[in-house]
């Protein structure tokens, strides 16, 4: 409290305009306008009280009690209704409630019309519009309270849960039309239905309760009477509805109680199972899936096994899950699945065919395909696998081709990319059976000539690398037919090295002796000279060692020399 | 729109009478108020002292009338987690004090006169006896008896029954007669204006949230497994045996005579005058009242004999967790207690053979200070497997699953899993699911919760039996609609 305040409360004049104007001085209801303009009284806000406005003191006050919540600010600057805290005011009175007297419609005694004997409970509730109005005269409303307790509440919200479940019942007509049976009298009937109707269809209760002298009634006994009735009352009586809904109608009562009577044996043998067949029945059931997973195992390696011996892209109906679900004895099950499964990859065969009509197919396809008239299914089938297989850059191996026991080019090892995956040779360990990459596959100089071969390569202008950097069908047979030539070239080449060194030497040696007696004559039949064969080969031995160091760059002959 | 859980308060009030407690409360609560024994005290009465009695109510009758309506300021509400018995109630409302007896307390044609509530039932006096108005059913058998403890509790309730719905409970065996006689107490002798039956396996069931369930209820007098199915209970499911707490307390006094060293007879805290400490296993160093040994009768000093039992057996008495085996049974532990004359001692096979009546009553069939001859007594796990197996054998997987096991005698500890335990055994392929409240009031007092539950739904209302209902049709109108 600052002298302010207290100025205030003693309706004193301001003193302290002069001074520092305190954030917690009032905004006193005095029409004074500010006297001297040098300090702008802060803005009044509305909705706080002028204590707690005080503790804000020099700081800014916060954005929502500047501008108000969601209420614009007047032109002079003020919050016109603006920052109110939660707990200040709240928009309407509280709710009334009164100890309300009520009646239960769903109770028997109370009846339709509400009759007045019925039971009158009293509860809780909010109290009724028009005496939220007249709460002015409250005592008013204490005298006259009697005569509102007589107002008893008609409706009960809880009501509308008294619901039954729609039991069938029968005039006297009826049963001696339609519903007589010999095991039942009619008073057993009436019996029955009427418990029906207390327990609303529980027949696990219903059969508890059943006493009639004389008869043991099973639940099965109880339910099979109770549907009859109902499916003899529906088909006998007059109704509107059309027969489907009739007919689905008396589905729902269908019962058959020799059927219920043996699955209760079954669920009963089940439930008294003693521990040692529990056990029994875990082992079998363990050793089943054991199985069932060693024949998904079996059914995988054939499949690889057929698959590697005949190079068949995949097995027709034998998926390894189809061969373990075979050897499981659940064949059918997967038998939808696997037609699903065929389905998918046709449908794609025939949009492809579709898209690829005009693309330029293989010699075998086109010529099948430019015959215009009606294919035979196998001829179509091949067709499409043509088309698919160009589309999908898939070359195949004549399965009827033999493969070629020597390789085309003499200085290259290994099987050719050409030919078909069945002849494994031992020193390609690469070429054996299953999937393999072409490039593993490829014919490859030999090992004596490899190094020479490549720096030949790399010599090239545009310089072709150590691999083949694409290998596709049609590259790798080029990149063989390149390795081939440089190879034979480079083959060539040493062979002509050697003939010439050795006609050299033969000269040098010819000329030496002829330089003894005739030089100029000897020169005429050098290279006819045919020298005995095992002297040609020691020179050749050395001829090799001595071509080494010459290794003369063969320039880019050796690409150009033919085949 | 009903709320959710359907609740409408009406304020009902609930009373539960069990064998060895009443519980009586407001419908909606969570506990019961009032905790009162269900056993009263009674004396002979001259017809001099009846016409007295009279003439000073009839005297005192405007000022009595006043009373009623305007209930008594000093009726205590009792405290929750009590102790079965209930001993803290120290106030009661003075029409029910000695001074002052009620003429609804005084039975002319035997000439007794009656004392109930904690201090009926616990204040020494010349000559009292104490009786039950249950048979060993635990069926009402003594009206008046019951009708006066039934007001006993209303009072202690400060409330005006004539202006509350009254929901009552039975053990699911109770006669048709006796659900007549209920009815009449409720609208001859406590004026109410509306009045339901409940079963009271039901209300347990409900108690805990299940429709469907095998409600193992182990109480004082009698144990009862019995399936309930959407509510309902299979009547010829039904097992019970009075094998229950009252007879571990007595297996274990039999114990103690055969076998304590220096035992002398249990002597309850009323006649003991002084104590002294004396070493485990000695005879007691006790002084006793020598002025109450005459006067005491042989039902008094029994009944609070077995209220030193029943603190004997809630201190130490134990559940083996595997069948019985009487050399595991030496090899654990003991326990100490020291009696209200001061004995003491250690307990060790004692405390599991005693608990022993409720899963192999065999060990003590043939002792007829046990267990009551001429009866079969089964083990607990084959009551609850004959009862599940009485029923359909739809029904059965749902049971397995939904055994609830209530009532005071099943804190015994290790009684659950002993059960567990025996269970697993014998059904083997079911998926078994022991469902007990761990709290306290929930266990106890499960009955009563669940006719607090049902009484304060909306959609209950519509079954209370009303006065006028009751005018029309006669006491008859139970059997129709409590079903």
């Amino acid at each position: 409290m600052t002298s302010n305040d207290v100025r205030d409360i003693l309706s004193l004049p301001d003193r302290s305009r002069s001074v520092a104007a305190g954030p917690s001085r009032p905004q006193t209801k005095s029409s004074k306008p500010p006297q001297h303009g040098q300090q702008k009284p802060k803005p009044k806000y509305d909705g706080i009280t002028r204590e707690l406005f005080a503790l804000l003191g020099d700081n800014a006050p916060s954005l929502a009690m500047a501008q108000g919540l969601g209420l614009g600010v007047g032109a002079d600057g003020k919050a016109k209704a603006g920052f109110r805290p939660k707990f200040k005011k709240r928009p309407g009175k509280a709710r009334r409630w009164a100890w309300t007297p009520f009646q239960n419609p769903a109770r028997e005694d109370t009846g339709e019309e509400g009759s007045s004997n019925g039971l009158i409970l009293h509860h809780w509730a909010p109290a009724k519009p028009q005496s939220l109005t007249t709460t002015t005269n409250s005592e008013e409303e204490s005298g006259n309270g009697k005569e509102r307790e007589v107002e008893v509440e008609k409706d009960y919200k809880f009501a509308q849960f008294n619901t039954s479940s729609g039991v069938y019942s029968y005039s006297n007509d009826e049963y001696i039309q339609h519903l007589r049976d010999d095991d039942w009298t009619k008073e057993e009937t009436d019996y029955l239905i009427d418990l029906c109707h207390q327990y609303d269809l529980r027949f696990v209760v219903i059969t508890d309760r059943y006493e009639w002298p004389g008869k043991e009634r099973t639940m099965e006994d109880l339910k099979a009477r109770y549907y009859a009735i109902c499916r003899r009352l529906i088909r006998s009586r007059i109704s509107t509805e059309d027969m489907e809904t009739r007919q689905a109608l008396l589905v729902t009562y269908a019962f058959d109680k020799q059927r219920e009577v043996e699955r209760k044996k079954a669920v009963t043998k089940l439930f008294t199972r003693t521990p040692a067949q529990l056990a029994e029945e875990e082992a079998l059931y363990v050793e089943l899936r054991r199985l069932e997973q060693n024949e998904a195992k079996f059914a995988s390696e054939r499949e690889e096994l057929l698959r590697l011996l005949g190079g068949w892209e995949s097995l027709p109906d034998a998926t390894p899950q189809s061969v373990a679900a075979a050897g499981a004895g659940l064949a059918g099950s997967l038998q939808s699945e696997e037609s699903q499964e065929s389905k998918r990859p046709q449908k794609k065969r025939k949009t492809e065919e579709d898209g690829a009509e005009g693309i330029a197919t293989s010699a075998t396809s086109s010529a099948k395909g430019s015959t215009s008239g009606p294919l035979t299914s196998k001829q179509r089938a091949e067709l499409k696998q043509a088309q698919f297989d160009e589309a999908q850059c898939i070359v195949r191996f004549d399965p009827e081709a033999v493969a070629p026991s020597k390789p085309p080019y003499p200085h290259l090892v290994g099987t050719p990319s050409t030919s078909p995956p069945v002849a494994p040779s031992p020193s390609n360990p690469a070429s054996a059976h299953g999937v393999y990459l072409r490039s593993t596959r490829m014919l490859a100089p030999r090992p004596n000539l490899a190094p020479r071969a490549l720096q030949t390569l790399s010599e090239l202008v545009p310089t072709v690398g150590p691999k083949l950097v694409f290998p596709t069908a049609r590259n790798a047979e080029k990149w063989e037919g390149l390795m081939g030539a440089v190879t034979s070239g480079l083959e060539m080449k040493r062979q002509l090295d050697r003939v010439e060194s050795e006609l050299r030497i033969a000269k040098s040696r010819l000329a030496s002796m002829l330089g003894q007696q005739q030089p100029q004559r000897q020169q005429s039949f050098g290279p006819t000279t045919s020298l005995p064969a095992a002297s040609v080969r020691e020179d050749s031995v050395g001829g090799a060692s001595a071509s080494t160091p010459v290794a003369a760059p063969p320039s880019s002959a050796g690409g150009s020399v033919p085949p | 729109m009903p709320g959710i859980y359907g609740g409408d308060e009406i304020n009902a009030i609930v009373i539960d009478a069990g064998s060895s407690s009443t519980r009586a409360g407001w419908a909606g609560e969570d506990q019961p108020r009032v905790l009162v024994p269900s056993s009263y005290a009674w004396t002979t009465i001259t017809d001099d002292e009846i016409n007295q009695i009279e003439q000073e109510a009839s005297y005192q009758s405007p000022q009595h009338a006043n009373h009623t309506t305007s209930p008594p300021s000093q009726a205590k509400v009792e405290s929750n987690g009590q102790d079965q018995d209930g001993d803290t109630s120290m106030a009661e409302p003075e029409s029910t004090s000695p001074q002052e007896p009620a003429l609804s307390l005084i039975d002319k044609e035997t000439k007794r006169r009656r004392f109930v509530g904690d201090n009926g039932v616990n204040l020494w006096k010349q000559g009292l006896e104490i009786a039950t108005p249950f048979d060993e059913d635990g069926i009402v058998s003594e009206l008046p008896a019951f009708q006066s403890l039934c007001s006993h509790s209303l009072d202690l309730l400060s409330c005006d029954p004539s202006e509350h719905p009254l929901l009552m409970t039975e053990p699911a065996w109770n006669t048709k007669e006796a659900r007549e006689r209920m009815t009449e107490v409720a609208f001859e002798g406590l004026q109410v204006p509306a009045f339901y039956l409940a079963n009271r396996t039901v209300l347990s069931s409900f108690a805990s949230g299940k429709p469907t369930s095998l409600l193992v209820d182990i109480g004082a007098s009698t144990i009862s497994a019995i399936p309930v199915v959407d509510g309902f209970i299979l009547r010829k499911g039904i097992q019970k045996q009075s094998n229950a707490g009252d007879s571990v307390s007595k297996a274990l006094l039999w114990s103690l005579k055969n076998g304590a060293a220096g035992f002398k007879g249990i002597t309850p805290q009323f006649l003991v005058k002084s104590k002294a400490a004396c070493d485990p296993g000695t005879e007691p160093l006790v002084k006793l009242r020598e002025d109450r040994i005459q006067g005491t009768t042989e039902s008094y000093k029994f009944y609070h004999s077995m209220r030193v039992l029943n603190d004997f057996k809630e201190a130490t008495c134990q559940v083996l967790d595997i069948p019985w085996d009487e050399g595991q049974a030496r090899l654990r532990p003991t326990r100490m207690f020291e009696f209200p004359d001061g004995y003491n001692n250690a307990f060790g096979l004692e405390r599991f053979k005693a608990a022993e009546t409720i899963f192999s009553p065999q060990l003590w069939s043939s002792n007829p200070e046990v267990l009551s001859q001429g009866k079969q007594y089964e083990g607990l796990t084959q009551m609850i497997l004959n009862a599940i197996n009485s029923t359909d054998v739809d029904s059965r997987p749902a049971l397995f699953g939904n055994i609830v096991c209530v009532g005071g005698a099943s804190f015994l500890p290790g009684l659950t899993d002993r059960l567990s335990y025996e269970l697993g055994i014998y059904a083997p392929n079911q998926k078994i699911k022991i469902h007990s409240p761990g709290n306290t009031v929930e266990r106890k007092h499960s009955s009563w919760l669940g006719g607090s539950i049902l009484s304060s739904l909306g959609s209950f209302h519509q079954l209370w039996i009303s006065k006028q209902e009751y005018d029309e049709h006669g006491p008859s109108i139970v059997q129709a609609r409590c079903k």
